[in-house]
């Protein structure tokens, strides 16, 4: 909760932060999602009703009101990265981090990396073609340090 | 209005008003466009696609909804492709839909599928998939079901809620095809949803239901639905009962019509219930051998009317008094005062409008000439600036409150000053929030500033103002020291907001100010109200249209009982008693001899009751009032009460007061009732008949009559309350044009002097009502109020109402929609002292001072300021009045109702 | 894969510039200064005479929309917002530009701001975009700190403020008012047009919305005029393109194009033609709401006028090649749960026809070849149905690629 108040509290109480401030909550969250309890606060600082605040949050793909895990692997299954054999792709990663304890894996849509599809998101990084190498070491290292500490 | 301009359709040339929703247009001129998504209430949406058209020179399709009508236009409203778009939306919209008759609503979809041959699944081509979508539904709110199976996303609520009644409660949520309706998180029990359920009435399928009664509706087959007036607050809303087999089933909200358009609150929709409650009273009650029992018509008004009798020729005819009632129409209180004038030969009618507005009106009356507000209810939402004080208005006057939220969407200004944090506060540009009973010195503050800045209106100064410049010099001599250093000291409002405030009052074009109980109910209260007068005349926000000073009546017919003679100082329509010449006009009207009236003015409600106590007053009438709750200082009240030789009370319930009663008469609830009422902004409305009364319950007016005939007095005969209105016209010229063939379909808002007369909306435009025709200004100076906190009782009480009850709650805690959202009495602390005395939330307290103890549930709340405490007085088992004062403002014998001292402490159980 | 130096006017140097030094050595921000010493009408009529077409997808005039804004604003407040939601499948051109160039449309920004005398300005971007954000905001830190924004500008009375905001996740919201519910932290629901953006935008101000690439257009057209942008193009699509090449070619990539050059030289040219042992058997241009081509269709120019004459699209530039592997049944399955998934549901057309839509063509996906080919044309008259009466052009989209792959490719139905 204090957590929460500090993130809101760096933006003006006004309606056009409401994306960045789930954003950020969203991130903060040891569960990646937004809490009940968090929209709650959005909406006593931005003086709106509970249902708006949801309502937003519900419209967006990229937001979450359940739990995941700690880090959240995306595989794109748009055009490209479909016709480049994605959903095999996503098949041979969810065999990998499919019960994975700080692996969330999804779909989404193109992730502007179609020249290499297909294309991959860690997070806010993307990887894409030759790269997916490249992601399972960046991934076993992530998780690695991860498990350790 | 706008304009009509030709448009051609279809090929003909029709005038159609210029710049209003083309859709509208199109159906009020009689073509039938489909469309569901649309409502003339809310602003187009243009989601469901089926208001279709064909518009010359647009590209492609146009949406009649989303257009408006224009000089020249060429349309198309219907040919095979039209229709068969049409066809294919409806179709599409059915496939998400589950089928399933429900006679409690217009289904508009399921017409409109019978309009397209589509009722029948077997006609339509696309598969439902609607078992597939798994839509949600929510049965958590205490008044209406949502199934997300029967919704067609049109919006309708949601903007029902935001737009019609400025709440946004409602949200769509998820997204494309599973898309839905929530409240809250998708809990609506749970959300801040008060239940006005401005979303029923616009929803066009059944997916949003209200919960009572909704197995008793039948739309298809109901017997009437009769539009009268709501009965609780003074906004006065119009509305529709549905009845079914003698009993109401629904109450929903008029169109079209003023005050409200359609719009209702949660006990206006659902508190109807206590009309049929089985606890109404249904015969006489006598009180034998010290307790209440059932008795026949004859033998208890022969009864009252001896006694009455006996007390007038023991002690004289000073020793009897009558409540009139808020709640009771123009007709049943007219009558009323005239028996207490004629039969009782004195002026001892008073009503709790002494414990409301009585200081208000007494300033108003004294400043500007009129004791009611000076504008009409659209123009809370026109105003630039708001200036709301002491008034809770968002629970006390929703309705009124819908105008002010809709006008703070638009960018009006608004200026709270509250004590407490009110649901407004939300809304406003300022809140300014001073301690209990600074009032006077907060105001004298911003004139300060006003002055100081030059915001002051010179011209209406020296026109509109008596001794124009040289009485404006002498408030501003007066108001010299609040700088705002000083007013921050004695108010504890930051200095910062009191200069923001000013400038925003001072600045704006035009200024509506509302005054509420926070100001009038203080020993001060006269004088509080006379400051803010002062505020307004100096800026010269009265006068014109659009600005003007507004005091929102609590209840139904609380102007309408002043404005028709329940006052120990005036007849009807405000004329004074004391004066021969009007005693003479009176007694001509009633058929009686000028020297039966009396010219001594009567007692106020507080003052009946001290006569009481001191044995001066020995018989007393109460029609449909229950001081018990409603007094100050409750056991002193009880006291004064039982010291009475006879005490009658006519009511709907036994009340706390008829229980104290020799006699109780059964009389008439509002639905059974025809009459009128006058709503805050002078609106003259209709009450219909539309039930019969439970047992032998009898019309008000009718019992006061009995009563007079069997004391041998007659005052008069009426053939109905049409016939009650026409006297009550000749007696009241401000009401001297309105009859109840008039309100038939005029709205109509005093002064309406004579049948051509076309009503008021807006008062003083010319003049004042004062002798002179000008405003007065009455410099006032801060008094320290008599009542301190003690180390003995270190916290200030503050009182009042919320949404969901309503005055002493006889009415509203008949509901179980209305108890569902509020049952339990409360008080609010703020943390700082909660955490002082280990409070938690939720734990019973005790609340107590030299007058009274009380218990209650404690809620921390940063609303309020340390050291002062909210409570509601709703609650008959928290009855809060029993620790307030009975000390009165000396100019209108208001009770402050709103600072006690007290203190608490946890109860251990 | 080289556009030769002197055809470009967006990709400056084909090298990354994203730190403040390195676009300053590139020129960066002496077009604006030099806007900054003329006068807002001179700046309006530069940009209205290049001929400068919205790069969004539209194809819509930037000098007639930028003169409609500044002539809404009587006021004294107006916004410019850049559209940096690509989110178009098969387009990344703008997230290079950012990426590498962020200053480039700083720069684009301060003088479309100018022009418009807006003292905000927003650039609302994919919140998938984790590195355009980064660098654009590095970039506007810097550009501040050196006072190329902020109060005073250089010494002038103009101030500009840009700032980030992050979208989160929906198509739709690269629609412009669907973009500017968004940006005032709505719902992404599309607003009824008229009024349009350059009446009344964000919170009802008059506002400029351009794509990120045509904001990038306006510092080579400050800095050179606009005769000099003509010089390349056509008369009625002047100037060079970005063009996103993607799928079964040797090198996918974004490239600089003259506008005007014919399809099959761009995928040949820069795009390198088909990989070893493979060859293209149709192309999909602008997207999941583009068209398909036919093989024997790229011998079209690139640009508005004659691809929409062939009923093909430009759209956002996204070009994407199919080889001999290439299922259609798939792609054509993709682009429809594509639409699904997007369409935001305000509408009954879109929000049930999408998903009607796309339940028959998995229906008909069990079925056999032949059935398909029949399907086809059902599909096309329901995306008819739904493009007619829908309220956005995100539900007149699905008839594009389906009609376009009826016409012109269903032979290759798998
Ligand atoms: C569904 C939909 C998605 C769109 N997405 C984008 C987008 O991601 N980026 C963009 O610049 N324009 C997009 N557009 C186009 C914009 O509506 C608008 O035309 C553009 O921002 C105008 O800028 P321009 O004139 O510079 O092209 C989209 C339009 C639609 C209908
Ligand atoms: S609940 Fe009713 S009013 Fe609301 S969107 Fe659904 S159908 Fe419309
Ligand atoms: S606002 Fe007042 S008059 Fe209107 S419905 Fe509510 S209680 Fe009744
Ligand atoms: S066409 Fe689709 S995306 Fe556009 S408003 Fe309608 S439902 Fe939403
Ligand atoms: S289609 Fe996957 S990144 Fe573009
Ligand atoms: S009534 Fe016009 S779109 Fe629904």
């Amino acid at each position: 909760m204090e957590n929460t108040d500090e993130i809101i509290r760096k933006y003006p109480p006004a309606r056009e932060y409401l994306l960045s401030m789930l954003h950020e909550l969203q991130d903060a969250d040891p569960g990646k999602y937004l809490t009940e309890a968090s929209l709650t606060r959005v909406a006593e600082y931005l003086q709106l009703n509970k249902a708006v605040i949801k309502g937003v949050a519900d419209y967006y793909s990229m937001l979450s009101q359940r739990p995941r895990k700690k880090l959240l692997l995306q595989v794109c299954g748009s055009l490209m990265c479909h016709h480049a054999g994605s959903a095999e792709l996503y098949t041979r990663l969810r065999s990998r981090y499919g019960h994975h304890p700080l692996i969330s894996l999804a779909h989404c849509e193109c992730l502007g990396q179609c020249q290499q599809a297909p294309a991959v998101q860690l997070d806010q990084e993307a990887f894409s073609g030759a790269d997916i190498v490249e992601l399972i070491r960046s991934i076993d290292k992530k998780t690695a340090s991860d498990e350790n500490s | 209005m706008s304009r009509n301009v030709s448009v051609e359709i279809n090929g003909k040339v029709f005038s159609l008003p210029e710049k209003t929703n083309l859709l509208k247009s199109l159906r009020d001129a009689g073509f039938d466009v489909p469309g569901l998504c649309y409502h003339p209430r809310i602003s187009p949406t243009g989601a469901c696609r089926l208001c279709c058209i064909r518009i010359e020179g647009l590209r492609g399709i146009s949406m009649a909804c989303t257009l408006e009508v224009k000089e020249g236009m060429k349309m198309i409203t219907t040919d095979e492709e039209l229709e068969n778009l049409r066809r294919v939306n409806l179709e599409y919209l059915l496939s998400e839909h589950k089928d399933e008759e429900d006679r409690s609503t217009f289904d508009e979809l399921a017409e409109l599928a019978r309009q397209y041959g589509l009722d029948k699944p077997e006609n339509r081509s696309l598969p439902n998939i609607c078992d597939a979508l798994d839509f949600p539904s929510d049965h958590s709110s205490p008044v209406l079901t949502y199934d997300g199976n029967k919704c067609i996303k049109c919006f309708r609520c949601v903007k029902a809620c935001a737009e019609i009644q400025g709440k946004e409660v409602l949200s769509m949520a998820s997204r494309g095809i599973t898309s839905y309706i929530v409240a809250g998180f998708g809990v609506w029990g749970d959300s801040e949803c008060d239940g006005c359920g401005e979303c029923i009435q616009l929803c066009p399928t059944a997916a949003i239901v209200e919960k009572p009664h909704r197995s008793e509706i039948d739309v298809y087959n109901s017997e009437k639905a009769v539009r009268t007036t709501c009965p609780y607050c003074g906004v006065g809303c119009q509305l529709e009962l549905w009845v079914n087999n003698n009993k109401i089933v629904r109450a929903s909200g008029t169109e079209g019509l003023m005050p409200n358009d359609g719009r209702l609150c949660v006990k206006g929709r659902f508190g109807y219930e206590y009309v049929g409650h089985p606890d109404r009273l249904t015969q006489p009650l006598i009180r034998k051998n010290g307790k209440l029992e059932p008795a026949g018509w004859d033998e208890a008004i022969a009864l009252v009317a001896s006694r009455f009798g006996i007390i007038r020729d023991t002690y004289g005819k000073d020793a009897l008094a009558g409540y009139a009632s808020a709640k009771a129409t123009n007709e049943d209180n007219y009558i009323f005062q005239k028996f207490i004038r004629m039969v009782f030969g004195n002026n001892n009618v008073d009503y709790c409008t002494r414990l409301c507005h009585a200081s208000t009106v007494t300033a108003m009356i004294r400043s500007i000439g009129d004791g009611a507000g000076s504008n009409s209810i659209a123009d809370f939402e026109s105003a630039d600036c708001l200036f709301v004080t002491g008034n809770n208005i968002i629970e006390t006057h929703p309705i009124t409150a819908t105008y002010v939220k809709r006008g703070a969407a638009k960018g009006q200004a608004i200026i709270v000053v509250d004590p407490r944090y009110t649901p407004l506060v939300r809304y406003a540009k300022v809140w300014l929030q001073p301690k209990l009973g600074t009032d006077v010195a907060l105001l004298n503050g911003l004139i300060h500033v006003i002055i100081r800045e030059g915001w002051i209106d010179q011209t209406f100064i020296e026109n509109r103002i008596e001794d124009g410049m040289q009485a404006f010099l002498g408030l501003k001599e007066l108001v010299s020291r609040y700088d705002p250093a000083e007013t921050e000291r004695i108010t504890g409002v930051p200095a910062r907001l009191i200069e923001e405030a000013a400038r925003i009052f001072g600045s704006a074009k035009n200024a509506i100010i509302a005054t509420g109980m926070g100001m009038s109910q203080q020993v001060t209260g006269t004088h509080n109200v006379f400051s803010l007068i002062n505020m307004m005349l100096i800026t010269g926000q009265v006068g014109r249209e659009g600005a003007g000073i507004n005091p929102p009546r609590g209840q139904n017919n609380v102007q309408g009982a002043t404005d028709v003679g329940c006052s120990p100082m005036m007849y009807p329509g405000y004329i004074p008693i004391s004066d021969k010449e009007n005693r003479r006009r009176v007694a001509a009207l009633w058929n009686t001899d000028v020297e039966k009236l009396d010219g001594r003015p009567g007692l106020t409600t507080v003052e009946i009751v001290h006569a009481a106590h001191e044995g001066n007053i020995r018989g007393l009438y109460i029609m449909g009032e229950n001081p018990m709750m409603s007094d100050p200082n409750l056991n002193h009240t009880r006291e004064a009460f039982e010291k009475l030789d006879f005490l009658v009370v006519q009511d709907i319930f036994l009340t706390e007061t008829a229980q104290l009663a020799d006699v109780v008469l059964p009389a008439t609830a509002f639905a059974e009732k025809n009459g009128t009422t006058v709503s805050s902004d002078r609106r003259i409305l209709r009450t219909r008949k539309a039930v019969l009364p439970p047992g032998e319950g009898r019309q008000d007016w009718q019992i006061i009559l009995a009563i007079a005939a069997a004391m041998k007095s007659d005052i008069g005969h009426y053939s109905d309350e049409a016939a009650i209105f026409d006297e009550l016209a000749k007696a009241a010229p401000i009401m001297g044009g309105v009859s109840h063939a008039r309100l038939e379909n005029e709205e109509l808002q005093w002064p309406c002097p004579t049948p051509d007369h076309p009503g008021t909306p807006t008062l003083y435009l010319d003049r004042f009502n004062t002798p002179s025709g000008k405003a007065r200004l009455f410099p006032v100076d801060h008094a320290e109020q008599n009542e301190k906190t003690s180390t003995e009782f270190p916290f200030l009480l503050n009182t009042g109402r919320i949404l969901y009850h309503y005055h002493t709650s006889t009415m509203s805690r008949k509901s179980e929609v209305l108890n569902a959202f509020a049952n339990e009495a409360f008080v609010l602390i703020h943390p700082a002292d909660a955490f002082k005395r280990s409070l938690l939330s939720g734990q019973k307290i005790r609340i107590y001072n030299d007058r009274g103890s009380i218990e209650a549930i404690v809620k921390t709340d940063e609303g309020v300021l340390e050291g002062e405490l909210f409570m509601p007085f709703h609650f008959t088992e928290s009855r809060v009045n029993m620790l307030t004062r009975d000390e009165l403002d000396p100019f209108s014998k208001i009770a402050p109702f709103k600072l006690s001292a007290v203190n608490i402490e946890k109860v251990t159980s | 894969m080289k556009t030769p130096d002197a055809k470009r006017r967006i990709l400056r140097s084909g090298k990354t510039l994203w730190n403040l030094a390195d676009a300053l050595k590139a020129g960066s921000y002496q077009a604006f200064e030099k806007a900054l010493g003329k006068d807002t009408q001179e700046i309006l009529e530069e940009i209205f005479l290049s001929g400068l077409r919205g790069r969004g997808g539209a194809g819509f005039p930037t000098g007639t929309k930028t003169k409609a804004v500044h002539t809404s604003n009587t006021h004294g407040c107006s916004y410019v917002v850049c559209n940096a939601d690509e989110g178009e499948p098969g387009t990344f051109k703008d997230r290079i530009l950012m990426e590498e160039d962020p200053h480039l449309l700083l720069e684009g920004l301060l003088i479309a701001s100018l022009a418009v005398r807006a003292s905000h300005a927003y650039i609302y971007i994919r919140g998938e975009y984790g590195r355009s954000i980064e660098r654009l905001q590095t970039a506007i830190d810097e550009a501040r700190k050196a006072s190329w924004l902020g109060e005073g500008i250089r010494g002038s009375s103009f101030s500009l403020d840009i700032e980030i905001m992050r979208g989160a996740g929906s198509y739709l919201c690269g629609e412009e008012l669907t973009l500017l519910e968004s940006l005032e932290g709505k719902r992404g629901y599309p607003r009824i047009k008229p009024p349009f953006p350059a009446e009344k935008g964000l919170w009802g101000k008059p506002t400029l919305v351009n794509n990120v690439e045509t904001l990038a257009n306006l510092p080579y057209i400050m800095m050179h005029g606009a005769a000099a942008y003509r010089s390349l193009g056509t008369e009625a699509s002047p100037g060079t393109k970005l063009v996103c090449i993607s799928g079964d070619v040797k090198n996918p990539g974004v490239y600089e194009v003259e506008m005007g050059t014919p399809l099959k030289d761009i995928i040949h040219g820069p795009g390198g033609g088909s990989r070893e042992g493979d060859e293209i058997c149709f192309v999909l241009l602008g997207g999941a709401a583009g068209t398909f081509a036919s093989v024997s269709q790229l011998g079209i120019p690139l640009c508005y006028d004659a691809l929409r004459k062939e009923g093909l699209s430009l759209g956002s530039g996204a070009i994407m090649v199919f080889g001999k592997n290439a299922s259609l049944k798939d792609i054509l399955q993709n682009i429809l749960g594509f639409f699904k998934h997007e369409s935001c549901g305000k509408c009954v057309p879109c929000r049930t026809g999408t998903y009607h839509l796309m339940q028959s063509w998995i229906g008909g996906c069990t079925n056999n070849q032949g059935e398909r080919k029949k399907l086809l044309p059902q599909l096309v008259a329901e995306a008819r149905n739904i493009a007619q009466t829908c309220l956005c052009p995100l539900g007149q989209s699905p008839v594009m690629p389906l009609e376009s792959a009826m016409k012109n490719i269903i032979e290759l139905m798998d």
